[in-house]
């Protein structure tokens, strides 16, 4: 490993107790490490011809196609306001497990925090709701950098609840957002899933994007026990003991079929999926998840100028 | 190896503490936080199939060191071959038949024959055996213990040789009769062979503590076999009860018992002499006790179950408890009806007290005592000889006031007792008085109440008496006064006793008659109180002197002389009189005028009628030496003594010094493996 990839290692990432000073590194590694890509500024692309209605916008009208055609056409452009995300993060117990990396609401922490600074670095605003039974704070969306330093600190804290409730989350955060934006859910989504499948599409019909993005502990993901311990719940406090001999099976079996029934729900509710492990370096994830985002952006603008429906 | 202290070899097993310690660090040791438990399902950890032992090597290090530890303090050493145990080849086998009067029940010694012969067929060729008959005592019948040659038993003349006698068990004795047997012959034989002994018995006996007693040698083997023959319809009996002396003397008490597996409940009682005819209902394992009246001679009882004779029993003639005492007068009568009331107020016997005058001669035949207050005429001389001869007692009182009637009193004496040359004349007692030393126990005295130390005369004062001179050769002084002068004298005459009284009773004369040991003494004289029970009972096997059998139940042993000292058969004995064994052909004669002293009633003891074996289980618990168990004391001896030798050999060898050193080892290594252990990443 490169000595700058093992500077962003998350284990190593994590000592740095300022959380600013943490973001500022993932974003200096993920400068040098991916690509160059194009400043993002197509708030002003022209995007589709409608045809004038009464009520219309003059200052939109087309005058070289009317002068063509002799019809009044309308050009609609992508929105030009800055873009708007809230960031919905999960800080319930479960999101305090790290076995072998470092923990989730911690890596969660750092991501939200350096991916806030890009956004508003690059003038969106950004906001944040913490939850875990429901939404614990609520911070809209700004766009300056001193809203960036208190969501920091709201980053900091975690939650006493013992349960995560998705579903009244997703909801409540519904009727706190105003206007239109992304909405990034950050939680491990190791919970009951189906109550979540209403407050998404309702958010999706106010024109939201969602990106639910998933961190997992790679523990979590390729789990293992010899039976020796006791395994406590971190929400729940709930203990248990298991077959060894069993419980490997079931638990990639029971784990598959959470996540096929996560993918299953972004898809229903057009909503996209990210699932990052904590063992991933921070700066390679974020690299992965803009690159992966500025592709989809690309795609759907492609769709649409073909003739795809508009969102 | 061997070791001295083996017991600390059980330490060894302490390794089982490292081995669950090692599967215990299998089990849950801590705790593992998840973030979601949603995924698994609780379950229990199988306990055996992770039950593997971890760190192989540190575990058998660590058993290793405690068993060398174990072996350390058990402190080993190795026992040279020579000193192996020694080897029994062959056993010496004895065979105990019960051959006591309950073996004579039912089929019981038929099945003791036939469990002997098994036993012969089941023994070893080289084994040595010898069968013995057991009743109180053991007797050899057959077989050797010395020779080596197989055991061929006569077994048709063993069958008549052993027959079941009339005689109680005694096993225990009989048992140390065999053993002593078996000493002897080791001691002769110089062999070691081990002693296995069978005793086949109904064990109708109680235990007693005899069986706790008896000194087992080494390598002995004791194997009860008891002989449980039911009894059919001859299981009852009858019993003659002891004396009962409130009770009249005409009646006997006859107790009859049925068995518990009797045929009937109706017996038929019959006697010899046809004087009685009785029909006896009896429960099954109930007795009833009958009163048979007795006659005047002797009979047998006979109880019949139908048709067959169960039991019998012989009796003895009526025995008189009546005495009549005669008494003549010297005309004072205070002195006569003092002595009849002290003669009268004895209990053991019924008197009859008749005052005689001069020419009452015929009355002479009747009594069986006489007290002469003075001197009797000369017609009397003849009917007192006879009265001595009947075996009767005269006593002869002489108040001081007729001691001057000298040659009368010298006629008197000559004509009963010719050498006696009594002399009488007055003793005066001086400014003083007298004492009557204490009387002598002679036989004739034997049974006198006043023999008793209580009745002492020490005490007894005498102001005048009678002096007597005779011939010292003649006569015993059974008491003399403090002077030395005969008080009491006795003569015997025949079976009959003549004493002289030199003190008289009344109050001018001394404190005789005020005293309680006035009426004892006279009593005693006159044979009151020496009168004998109307029988005595006897179980087969006791024994007795001049003892003469009248009515036998069973014929007399052969070889057995009429005049027996041990009883053998059960049946009606007569003891005779003391003084008056007949010895040689002289004796003959004077076993004619011989008295019966008292009747024997000898019966085979209750108990050995018992129906089933009572004892068995006590027996067995009472130390016996049963099958692989060798007897505790004799054995104590042998390991001592090998103890001693192992003990020198541990001493010389001291192996536990090198197994001390290898636990060093076995510890630094252990040590090492567990750093290894610790410093292993999991």
């Amino acid at each position: 490993m490169a000595p700058e990839s093992q500077l962003l290692d998350p284990r190593t990432l994590v000592r740095i107790r300022d959380l600013a000073l943490r973001s500022r590194a993932v974003i200096d590694g993920m400068c040098r490490g991916v690509h160059h890509t194009p400043q993002p500024g197509l708030s002003v692309e022209f995007t589709e011809y409608r045809s004038y209605a009464m009520g219309d916008d003059l200052r939109f009208l087309d005058w070289k196609r009317y002068a063509r055609s002799d019809r009044l056409y309308v050009r609609r452009f992508e929105d030009e306001t800055n873009l708007r995300c809230w960031f919905l993060f999960d800080v319930s117990r479960s999101m305090a497990f790290g076995e072998q990396s470092v923990s989730k609401i911690e890596y969660g922490a750092t991501l939200i925090a350096t991916l806030s600074y890009v956004l508003i670095n690059r003038r969106d605003a950004v906001g944040l709701a913490r939850f875990a039974e429901r939404i614990e704070s609520f911070h809209p969306a700004r766009l300056h950098f001193q809203h960036w330093r208190r969501l920091l600190g709201a980053l900091s804290g975690s939650s006493s609840a013992t349960t995560t409730d998705l579903g009244r989350s997703v909801e409540q955060i519904g009727g706190l957002l105003k206007g239109r934006g992304l909405v990034i859910v950050v939680s491990d989504f190791l919970a009951e899933l189906e109550s979540m499948r209403l407050p998404l599409a309702r958010l999706r019909a106010r024109g939201h994007d969602v990106l639910l993005l998933q961190l997992l502990d790679p523990a979590e993901v390729h789990f293992v026990d010899d039976g020796r311990h006791w395994i406590r719940d971190l929400e729940t406090g709930r203990r248990i003991t298991v077959d060894p001999n069993r419980t490997s099976a079931e638990y990639h079996e029971r784990f598959a079929r959470h996540q096929e029934t996560l993918r299953e729900l972004a898809r229903a509710t057009e909503c996209d999926v990210e699932t990052i492990l904590t063992s991933t370096p921070l700066d390679q994830a974020l690299s992965d998840l803009l690159e992966r985002r500025a592709r989809l952006t690309k795609g759907r603008v492609l769709r649409r100028s073909q003739g795809g429906s508009v969102r | 190896m061997t070791f001295l202290a083996p017991w600390f070899a059980l330490a060894s097993a302490a390794i089982a503490a490292p081995i669950v310690l090692h599967l215990i660090r299998r089990d849950i040791r801590g705790e593992r936080t998840f973030s979601s438990l949603r995924f698994l399902r609780s379950a229990t950890p199988p306990p055996t199939q992770k039950k593997r032992l971890e760190n192989l090597l540190l575990l058998l290090l660590r058993a290793a060191m405690l068993i060398l530890l174990a072996i350390m303090f058990a402190r080993p050493f190795f026992r040279p071959s020579e000193s192996a145990e020694i080897e029994v080849s062959g056993q010496r086998v004895a065979i105990i038949v019960d051959t006591s009067a309950s073996m004579r029940i039912g089929d019981r010694y038929d099945e003791a024959r036939a469990q002997v012969e098994q036993l012969l067929d089941s023994l070893g060729t080289e084994d040595r055996v010898r069968i013995y008959s057991a009743s109180d005592i053991a007797s050899p019948i057959a077989g050797d213990w010395s020779g080596r040659d197989a055991f061929d038993p006569p077994l048709a003349e063993l069958a008549t040789a052993l027959r079941p006698g009339w005689f109680a068990d005694d096993l225990p004795r009989a048992l140390e009769m065999v053993l002593a047997d078996h000493r002897t012959s080791l001691e002769t034989d110089d062999d070691n062979a081990a002693l296995r002994i069978y005793l086949v018995s109904d064990f109708a006996s109680e235990f007693t503590p005899n069986w706790q007693r008896i000194d087992w040698p080494t390598q002995t083997i004791v194997e009860l076999i008891a002989v449980e023959t039911p009894l059919r319809e001859s299981n009852a009996w009858i019993e003659l009860l002891a004396n009962d002396s409130t009770r009249e003397t005409g009646v006997w008490r006859v107790r009859i018992t049925n068995g518990h597996d009797a045929a009937s409940e109706v017996l038929n009682l019959t006697s010899s002499n046809d004087s009685l005819t009785q029909t006896v209902q009896v429960g099954r394992g109930r007795a009833q006790v009958l009163e048979i009246p007795a006659t005047e001679s002797s009979t047998i009882l006979q109880l019949q179950n139908g048709e067959s004779v169960a039991s019998r029993l012989a009796l003895p003639p009526a025995r008189k408890m009546r005495r009549v005492v005669g008494c003549l007068a010297d005309g004072a009568e205070d002195r006569d009806w003092i002595l009849e009331q002290a003669v009268t107020s004895v209990d053991a016997v019924e008197v009859d007290w008749r005052l005689l005058e001069s020419d009452d001669l015929e009355s002479l035949k009747e009594i069986d005592a006489l007290a002469l207050l003075t001197i009797p005429p000369s017609t009397w001389k003849e009917p007192l000889q006879q009265l001595l001869l009947r075996g009767g007692s005269i006593v002869i009182c002489v108040a001081p006031s007729e001691s001057r009637r000298t040659e009368e009193w010298k006629e008197l004496s000559n004509s009963l007792v010719p050498s006696a040359n009594l002399e009488l004349s007055r003793l005066e007692s001086g400014p003083g008085f007298q004492m009557i030393k204490g009387v002598r126990p002679l036989d004739a005295l034997s049974s006198a109440a006043f023999y008793d130390p209580r009745f002492d005369f020490g005490e007894t004062r005498i102001w005048q008496a009678v002096q007597v001179r005779r011939d010292e050769q003649q006569g015993v002084v059974l008491s003399e006064l403090d002077q030395g002068e005969p008080c009491l004298i006795r003569y015997s005459v025949g079976p009959g006793r003549l004493f002289w009284f030199t003190c008289d009773w009344m109050p001018d004369n001394s404190q005789l008659a005020r005293s309680s040991r006035f009426a004892p003494l006279m009593s005693g004289l006159l044979g009151l109180a020496d009168v004998p029970p109307p029988f005595e009972l006897a179980t087969i096997g006791d024994s007795s002197d001049n003892l003469e059998p009248v009515e036998l139940l069973a014929p007399t042993p052969p070889g057995e002389s009429p005049s027996l000292s041990r009883i053998n058969v059960p049946g009606l004995y007569r003891r005779l009189a003391v003084g008056d064994r007949a010895t040689g052909e002289a004796s003959n004669e004077t076993r004619a005028s011989a008295t019966v002293a008292s009747w024997i009633v000898a019966q085979v003891p209750s108990d050995q009628w018992r129906v089933s074996p009572g004892a068995m289980d006590e027996i067995r618990t009472a130390g016996l030496p049963q099958e692989n168990r060798i007897n505790q004391q004799a054995s104590e001896a042998l390991r001592l003594r090998e103890r001693v030798d192992d003990e020198r050999l541990e001493r010389e060898q001291r192996i536990w010094r090198w197994v001390l050193l290898a636990v060093g080892a076995v510890m630094a290594v252990e040590g090492w493996a567990a750093w290894r252990a610790v410093r292993r990443p999991t």
